[in-house]
């Protein structure tokens, strides 16, 4: 007999019964705190998101943390040079498990307008696995909340994001030993 | 819209003090002056009741491919133009004095010409890099920069590697 | 005798109240500042360089950029330095339209500047109120270009769209509500005792020591100098237009707000005149498809939101550009970080940045 058809008849829509990891997870996805790490750009458009019109709240993904030991979201809000790439790398490394990457905007996807300059990194997927990328330059407000929705499903759905970034390993291996 | 550049006769009147200022019969007639000369020139122009370009608008380099040219924009508000001077620095050496004894506001507008064109200010307070990181190779203005990208900085703990590592 | 010692506090790239990538070296004596050293190019993207190999229209859309914030002032001052290279005439109605885009967008970035100040200095609802208001001018420009931010409007040889009757209404509708919202600001942030004590008489310095730094814009307006290059210079159709130019006193953080938030209904009275005084006509001159200005260079400055932006081109005759060089007011103005810090506590160095007001992509270039 399953656990579910225990519970009286009259307290059916007053109940959930689920897995611990599964209510984690919806816990998790409905209060993602992203670090507040603008590097250009982006950065207006993502204060944008998170004040009066676009109102982020609405979803619960208002609080934006200073201190990477406190978010768990860390989106790449605009272009990222080489002397910019350590410090990137050290924010996302400071950032406790379950983390997620968000690229925002079309120079953290591949390097923009900016791909062939000296100085500019082909996109944060050189780096760091990313698991949601919005297009765009710089994308909407709606862009961005579509994003963190986005993520929201992926976050609901651990496997998904397990085989992406094993795909995003592998490729990167294979680019290392070409190189 | 069009700006007051000196005239040719009031340049050649500025002239008269210095042996190695030369003027071209251009549109806008920049001064061309040798380094040694250089500092004594912008301190007349600052200074000289007369002139008075305290404002200095643009400080930049450009590569020629033989010489590297330094270029200053002075602006003065009591003539209402400009003046443009220019130095010429040999390729392989570029070395000028740094006009900051007499500008202090060109502190970082020279460090960025040595940052991205290569250009030595002598007698400058504090001349590094910029812009670009301090063990970066190059110039990366000048017109034969060539440059490979390198590989970027790799995280080392990555969550989905740790994830794939336990199974 | 008690020995102290300084030491070094490295505030950034990643920091709550550095704007941007910015970082700043801190040397430290107990809680007092003795020397601010800020260190730049983590937004480098070599922009001088990447215009060399792009045709002049193709540049346009990199000054858009530079100050992400004032967007339509960057395209103008690019714009105009072609323009004169290349001798094409503005239509008088594009000029009109340009000059209203730039004062929208000067408000724009004032509104960002003050409602980040607010932001660091603890008073989140006023960085909610400032980008509550900065929405409505963001409306006025999807309507003409389509864009929220890098908006590539003002094109050379005139502007891409015309200011429809749509534009002109919501324009309306935003200068009814600019003295609204800047009296509520002064209710609750010019009037509030902890904001204010934040601010004055921190970081002051005096017009000789701004001037020798070759600070411009709103930084040099507050130490007393009066020095606008729209009223100096008069370019486009500034010189017809009737405004002040508003001055501080001190040259302290307060000055420095003070003068953005009296800016603000300055270029509220320059677009009203310009609404009213823009003649019908036609948007764009005729420009060559493959346009190729004669030899020579051209140093093109107009006052940007921060200051003098100053565009340097040489051209050698072909399609591209030899050489650019932006003058970018941040840029410079970062030089009196130090000065302003020098004295001050930690958390003043605070106030200091958001006040100088830098706009990383516009100083990193």
């Amino acid at each position: 007999m399953e656990l579910r058809d225990r519970v009286p008849e009259s307290l059916r829509q007053n109940v959930l019964i689920l897995k611990v990891d599964e209510l984690f997870r919806w816990a998790h996805a409905n209060s993602i705190w992203p670090l507040s790490s603008g590097l250009a750009c982006c950065a207006i458009e993502m204060m944008s998101t998170a004040t009066a019109r676009f109102d982020l709240s609405r979803f619960g993904y208002e609080v934006f943390r200073p201190c990477p030991r406190q978010a768990d979201l860390l989106i790449v809000a605009g272009t990222l040079t080489y002397k910019m790439a350590d410090p990137i790398v050290r924010l996302y490394e400071e950032m406790p498990e379950p983390k997620y990457v968000i690229a925002m905007g079309s120079c953290a996807i591949a390097g923009g307008p900016f791909a062939d300059s000296y100085s500019v990194v082909e996109g944060i997927d050189e780096v760091l696995p990313v698991d949601v990328y919005i297009p765009g330059c710089p994308p909407r407000p709606e862009a961005l909340i579509d994003g963190m929705l986005k993520l929201r499903e992926k976050i609901m759905h651990p496997e998904r994001v397990a085989a992406e970034r094993a795909k995003w390993a592998e490729r990167k291996k294979a680019k290392e030993a070409k190189a | 819209m069009k700006q007051r550049y000196l005239t040719a006769e009031e340049l050649a009147r500025i002239k008269g003090n210095f042996y190695t200022v030369s003027i071209d019969e251009e549109e806008k007639p920049p001064i061309y002056v040798s380094p040694e000369e250089f500092i004594p020139l912008m301190q007349l122009l600052k200074t000289n009741p007369r002139l008075l370009f305290t404002h200095l608008s643009c400080l930049t380099a450009v590569d020629w491919k033989d010489t590297i040219d330094v270029v200053y924009y002075l602006f003065s508000e009591y003539l209402g133009a400009y003046v443009v001077v220019k130095v010429k620095t040999i390729r392989n050496h570029p070395e000028i004095p740094s006009v900051t004894s007499v500008f202090p506001g060109a502190e970082f507008e020279e460090r960025e010409v040595y940052d991205l064109m290569g250009v030595k200010f002598t007698g400058h307070p504090d001349m590094r890099r910029i812009l670009m990181p301090e063990d970066f190779k190059g110039h990366p203005l000048r017109k034969d920069f060539k440059y490979e990208k390198p590989a970027p900085p790799k995280a080392t703990r990555v969550s989905g590697e740790e994830e794939e590592a336990d199974a | 005798m008690k020995r102290t010692e300084t030491y070094l506090l490295n505030m950034g790239p990643q920091h709550p109240s550095t704007h941007g990538v910015l970082q700043v070296k801190l040397t430290l004596d107990g809680e007092r500042i003795l020397k601010a050293e800020p260190v730049l190019g983590y937004l480098h993207r070599g922009i001088e360089k990447l215009m060399e190999s792009r045709t002049y229209f193709q540049c346009l859309p990199y000054t858009d950029r530079l100050d992400y914030i004032s967007s339509m002032n960057n395209n103008f001052g690019f714009a105009m330095a072609v323009e004169e290279l290349a001798g094409i005439e503005v239509p008088r109605r594009a000029e009109f339209i340009r000059v209203i885009m730039a004062e929208l967008n000067r408000i724009n970035s004032h509104l960002i500047g003050i409602g980040t100040l607010a932001n660091d200095l603890g008073a989140s609802t006023g960085m909610l109120y400032c980008f509550r208001d900065r929405e409505y001018i963001l409306d006025i420009f999807n309507e003409v270009c389509g864009a929220r931010q890098t908006f590539h409007y003002i094109r050379i040889g005139g502007v891409a769209g015309d200011f429809t009757d749509k534009a002109r209404e919501l324009t309306e509708a935003f200068l009814e509500r600019v003295p609204k919202f800047l009296s509520e600001y002064d209710q609750l942030l010019t009037g509030n005792e902890i904001f204010t004590r934040r601010i004055i008489g921190i970081s002051a310095m005096t017009a000789k020591e701004a001037l020798d730094l070759n600070m411009t814009g709103p930084n040099l307006r507050a130490t007393g100098v009066a020095r606008d290059l729209r009223k100096l210079d008069g370019y486009s159709v500034y010189g017809e237009l009737d405004f002040d130019i508003p001055v501080g006193e001190h040259g302290d953080n307060w000055d420095r707000y003070q003068v953005k938030m009296k800016e603000m209904a300055e270029s509220a009275k320059i677009i009203r005149q310009c609404l009213d005084k823009m003649p019908e006509g036609l948007i764009m001159a005729k420009v060559p498809k493959m346009l190729k200005p004669p030899k020579g260079e051209v140093y093109s400055r107009t006052e940007g939101t921060r200051g003098e932006l100053g565009f340097y081109i040489v051209s050698d005759g072909t399609t591209k550009p030899y050489r650019v060089h932006i003058r970018r007011p941040s840029f410079v103005n970062m030089q009196g970080l130090d000065l302003m810090c020098r004295g001050m506590l930690i958390g003043d160095s605070v106030s200091a940045y958001s006040s100088i007001d830098p706009i990383m992509g516009e100083v990193d270039c």
